[in-house]
């Protein structure tokens, strides 16, 4: 029988499963909810952190060295196409997964503390010498702590008694052992304020809070007295606080150099800065570690009070999108997820640019996207891959 | 999960997260706008590395061009204290071990160098904090080359070339060329507020300590060299900014006023004349000579015993040597409080040590003894008290308070020698004191002091320059002292404030014995009660020969481009402090003067005139005046020696000299002094000074030179 009308359309009100169509038309559907101003946002910051990687390695003179920026763009690339995959993967099938992801990630710990498979450098044993790449599981770590946490946790849906906090205790303490042991100073710091962050939006009462606060300054005053700490650990930790008296010891005049120079550097930026490539701190490699755990300081001699402030309300927007996605996730899962994220992206701003300028104190804590390091920045894009994947999903 | 408390607890996770970004972005703002200037300012002084060169100083020379003092290289090793000190102790003891024999390997036994020597120079205070200590010099090209291959093996060990100063002549007119030295902590200080922009100090640079290496440091000092260089963190040169550089300029060349020979005569004289006359506590042997031309107040020579070697205190001046300089044994002690309570201790036993480094020609005062009758005299003609042709009876004595003024009353000539009556010509030549202590004692009498005032005296004598700096170009002139009444009573009750007791705790007492009386006026006018510098004298007495001018002394001929002496920068003019009137009244001053070492000049009965027997006058026409100063009593009750006095000038004949000596305890004016400036100004009368050369490196022979003399001081005052 022939029909005279509509062969254009089918004649089967059912959908067909069309992704894309179902992007256009289907309120409901993920794809009509990928927050694009965070998406921007992460790609923009990574590569401002690729230029000034490059205006920290490209050295003084030409021919100018791009080898670390090709690096880093690689690290963007690859980043990008992570957070992308992570984003169309549905968060909550961790929700069954997160033991092993958790499990894993304290295998790599343990793991990394052998001499012989964990490689060492500045003291610190915390690397995998894999060919063409430094894997650092510390980093991985703290976002396997967040799934881990955020696993259990919606699993006792709101209701905790003290054998349950014990545990969540016992889920963010494990790795943060672990890491001590390395020692990574900088991740066990940003650990325990996600954690804190975490147990108070699971719900955990203020008395049980106040406790665990005092039992971490009691704790931290215990490692830096107890000589578990290497004595220029100490000093750097402690450097930032007597910054305007003469240094006397050996040690305490290298620490102290450090966070005089990155002062310096920030300082010289001025208003506008010195210009893209123009700053002398960094062009005579003034500051140590430019390119990785200072690389504020070039920021700030390069492009001054505007270029640093922008940066910083880059990651503020970050930073607001990421709590937003924790405020509108359609379940206790999605919102935890997104809160250590929030957490953990704040605390390693806030530290990092924080011990530049000598407001903290100095630990090993890149800057978030914008630092030389690739574990760091696929962390990073793997943590912002999550939060589009929560925030996608809020009505699915 | 979308509850309520979840909301609100996500709600306080903003304003955290809020309140941290805010606290970034105030201390951003903090440390880039607030204070982005300063920062700026480091950022730009830590990316270059200013290399100094210091420049070598000027040479030295006399006023014929004769080299005083020269430079050469030296290869110095030296350990830096601060790196020192961050070696652990067992490295540090290794280091000094190895040092030890590397740099005693194939030198003579007493230039070896032992670990206790390192030590020793490693607690010494008195090298500079700022520059490694030095402890050899003058390595050979291999050591130096060794030790730079082997610097791993020396840490803390520094070796450089540096250039130093040599004194071809070793001590010949080192009081008045001084010696140079790291900048002490004050000197930095004041340099650091008022740096010179043309030749910048750093804290590590050397300075002129004395003399006219001081007095000329802006001359001599070179112009440093700089090369600025851009580093990297680890301060590495990666390039040298061409634009900021500047080659390094030696000094100018400082041409003395000083005669070498003559200078060499000089010093030749006083200490051979201090070896014939000296009587005092051996180790005391102390005196000046200077020679000056009385038509332009340039120094001729200028002579200080006791004497070092400036070479000693090249790079530095360790403990021993500056014991030594202070008069203490070299090893006895450290140089800190052990100096002083040394000192303290010798000073209380009356033996106390006699300092090298004064300068006793211009730095130290002395009584002028019967010198001073020149000032005197000239005091009492200008304001009437005398004419010159005032008689007075010379009795040998005379008692000039009738008795109202305690006891003291009584004055005498040396020897109670009776001169019977004189004039002041004679009274100059055979040196009557009561002719003198009447001059004095009219000053003070009531009718004087009403019509011309209680300091009319000091006034006048004043006029010679006698009571003020000269203002000769050498650092720290002593004025010497010139009592006033005024002062006198403020000195006692300076006493009196600061400790009672010393008058008994009663005021009256006090205040009497700081009264003027007319002693003292007496005791001034035969020069007793004041003290002057050699040179002071040698300045008032060419007033006199020059016919009335009375220049600031100095020891400068010129200044000139190093190694051209015709590029000259500066050269001596002559400066007049003021004029002096002698009136008609020259000729007697000179005449008695002549008297007083030429019997034939028309005076008879001079002082000196057998030290003077046999010297050429008709070459040099001379006139001079004794002095034999009392000085007073040792603790233990001795009558302490006399100082002996002479000053000598030429009247007329081809060359303007004047000559002023002071050998401490060494006897009368005649005896000593006398003899010492005969032996100065003779060579000079005669023409042999011409033919005359100074021994290699300067080296005086005293007792030598006495015996070759011939001259034999004799004679009274």
């Amino acid at each position: 029988m022939a029909t005279t009308y509509g062969s254009t359309r089918s004649p089967n009100r059912h959908r067909v499963h069309r992704p894309m169509a179902n992007f256009r038309t289907n309120n409901a559907s993920p794809f009509r909810h990928i927050d694009l101003v965070l998406v921007a946002c992460v790609i923009g910051v990574s590569l401002f952190g690729a230029v000034m990687v490059y205006s920290i390695t490209r050295g003084s003179e030409p021919p100018y060295d791009a080898g670390y920026l090709k690096r880093v763009l690689v690290f963007i690339v690859l980043g990008t196409a992570i957070m992308a995959a992570t984003a169309l993967f549905d968060y909550r099938k961790l929700k069954d997964f997160w033991p092993f992801i958790y499990g894993l990630s304290i295998f790599m710990l343990v793991m990394v503390l052998v001499p012989g498979i964990g490689s060492r450098t500045k003291g610190t044993q915390g690397w995998f010498q894999l060919p063409g790449f430094q894997l650092q599981p510390s980093e991985l770590a703290k976002l396997a702590m967040i799934i881990g946490f955020a696993g259990l946790a919606s699993q006792f849906r709101g209701d905790l008694d003290n054998s349950r906090v014990l545990m969540l205790l016992g889920v963010c303490g494990a790795p943060m052992f672990f890491v001590m042991l390395q020692p990574d100073l900088g991740t066990t710091l940003v650990s325990v304020a996600v954690a804190f962050a975490l147990l108070a939006v699971v719900g955990v009462r203020g008395r049980i809070l106040g406790g665990l606060a005092l039992a971490a300054i009691l704790g931290s005053t215990l490692v830096l007295t107890s000589g578990v700490l290497k004595e220029y650990q100490v000093a750097r930790l402690t450097t930032y606080v007597r910054q305007d008296d003469t240094a006397v010891t050996k040690i305490d005049r290298e620490s102290r150099y450090n966070l005089e120079q990155s002062k310096i550097a920030i300082g010289a930026g001025g208003m506008w800065g010195q210009g893209l490539f123009e700053g002398s701190q960094t062009n005579g490699e003034i500051v140590p570690e430019q390119r990785t755990d200072f690389i504020f300081s070039a920021v700030g001699e390069q492009l001054g009070f505007v270029g640093s402030g922008a940066l910083l309300a880059l990651m503020g927007t970050i930073v607001w999108r990421v709590w937003r996605a924790a405020q509108l996730a359609r379940d206790e899962f999605g919102t935890l997820l997104c809160t250590g994220i929030m957490v953990m992206l704040v605390v390693q701003v806030f530290e990092n640019v924080g011990m530049t300028m000598g407001i903290m104190p100095i630990t090993g804590i890149p800057l978030p996207f914008v630092s030389y390091g690739g574990s760091a920045l696929l962390t990073m894009f793997l943590s912002m891959g999550l939060v589009l994947s929560v925030h996608m999903r809020r009505f699915s | 999960m979308t509850s309520d408390s979840s909301r609100h607890r996500l709600g306080l996770l903003a304003v955290a997260a809020l309140s941290l970004f805010g606290a970034l972005f105030a201390r951003l703002w903090f440390l880039q706008i607030v204070e982005g200037d300063t920062a700026q300012a480091e950022a730009t002084a830590n990316t270059t590395d200013t290399d100094i060169t210091p420049a070598p100083r000027g040479r030295i020379l006399d006023r014929n061009g004769i080299v005083l003092v020269d430079n050469r290289e030296s290869i110095v090793v030296g350990i830096d204290r601060q790196e020192f000190g961050d070696l652990e102790k067992p490295k540090q003891k290794q280091l000094l071990t190895r040092l030890s024999s590397t740099l005693s390997a194939g030198r003579p036994v007493e230039e070896k160098v032992s670990v206790a020597d390192l030590e020793k120079k490693l607690d010494d205070s008195r090298y500079s904090k700022f520059r490694p200590v030095p402890v050899a010099e003058d390595i050979s090209e291999e050591d130096e080359i060794y030790f730079s291959e082997q610097a791993s093996q020396y840490p803390a060990v520094v070796v450089e070339r540096t250039t130093v100063r040599v004194y071809p002549y070793g001590s010949l007119a080192a009081h008045v060329l001084g010696y140079v030295g790291p900048l002490s902590d004050g000197q930095w200080k004041d340099l650091k507020k008022d740096n010179d922009p043309k030749k910048p100090y750093i804290q590590a640079d050397e300075i002129g300590k004395a003399g006219v290496e001081s007095y000329y440091e802006k001359d001599l000092r070179g112009t440093p060299g700089r090369q600025v260089f851009r580093v990297d963190r680890t301060g590495k040169v990666v390039g040298e900014d061409k634009s900021k550089r500047i080659e390094p300029k030696p000094g100018d060349d400082l041409y003395l006023a000083i005669d070498a020979k003559v200078q060499y005569k000089a010093e030749e004289a006083l200490q051979a004349r201090l070896s014939l006359s000296f009587d005092g506590p051996a180790g005391k042997e102390a005196g000046g000579l200077v020679v000056l031309d009385q038509s332009t107040g340039q120094v001729r020579a200028m002579a200080s015993y006791p004497t070092y070697n400036p070479a000693d205190l090249v790079g530095g001046i360790s403990c021993p040597v500056w014991r030594d300089l202070q008069g203490l044994p070299r090893d006895g002690g450290d140089c800190g409080d052990d100096i002083k309570r040394e000192t303290k201790l010798l000073k209380e036993n009356d033996d106390a040590p006699v300092a090298k480094l004064l300068n006793r020609a211009y730095q130290g005062a002395y009584q002028p003894a019967s010198t001073f009758k020149l000032a005197s005299a000239y005091a009492a003609l200008k304001d009437g008290v005398r004419t010159v042709d005032s008689q007075t009876m010379d009795n040998g004595y005379i008692n000039i308070c009738g008795g109202d003024e305690g006891p003291g009353c009584e004055k005498q000539n040396a020897d109670r020698t009776p001169h019977g009556p004189v004039t002041l010509s004679p009274a100059l030549t055979v040196s009557s004191d009561v002719y003198f202590y009447e001059v004095g004692r009219d000053f003070w009498a009531k009718g004087t002091r009403d019509r011309l005032g209680e300091t009319a005296f000091q006034d006048g004598v004043g006029e010679l320059g006698y009571g003020e700096k000269t203002g000769i170009d050498l650092p720290v002139e002593s004025a010497g002292q010139m009592p006033t009444p005024q002062g006198e009573m403020e000195l006692a009750m300076a006493l009196y404030d600061k400790d009672p007791a010393y008058y008994d705790n009663d005021k009256d007492l006090a205040k009497q014995a700081g009264r003027w009386n007319t002693g003292y006026s007496a005791d001034m006018a035969i020069g007793q009660k004041l003290t002057v510098t050699p040179l002071q004298t040698a300045n008032a007495y060419a007033a006199l020969a020059n016919g009335g001018t009375l220049f600031q002394p100095s020891v400068l001929e010129k200044i000139t481009v190093a190694g051209q002496p015709d590029q000259i920068h500066r050269r001596y003019e002559p400066k007049v402090i003021r004029t002096i009137d002698w009136g008609p009244n020259r000729e007697a001053f000179i005449t008695g003067f002549r008297g007083v070492v030429d019997p034939s000049s028309g005076n008879a009965g001079g002082t000196a005139v057998s030290t003077f027997q046999g010297f050429p006058f008709d070459a040099m026409p001379l006139a001079g005046k004794t002095g034999t100063a009392q000085t007073g009593e040792f603790k233990n009750g001795r009558k302490k020696p006399d100082n002996s006095v002479f000053v000598a000038f030429t009247d007329g004949g081809p060359s303007s000299w004047v000559a002023s000596a002071m050998l401490e305890y060494s006897g009368s004016g005649a005896g000593a002094a006398a003899p010492a400036v005969r032996m100065v100004l003779e060579p000079i009368a005669d023409g042999s000074i011409a033919r005359f050369t100074i021994p290699e490196g300067g080296q005086i022979d005293a007792e030598e030179a006495a015996d070759q003399s011939g001259v034999v001081g004799s004679g009274s005052d």
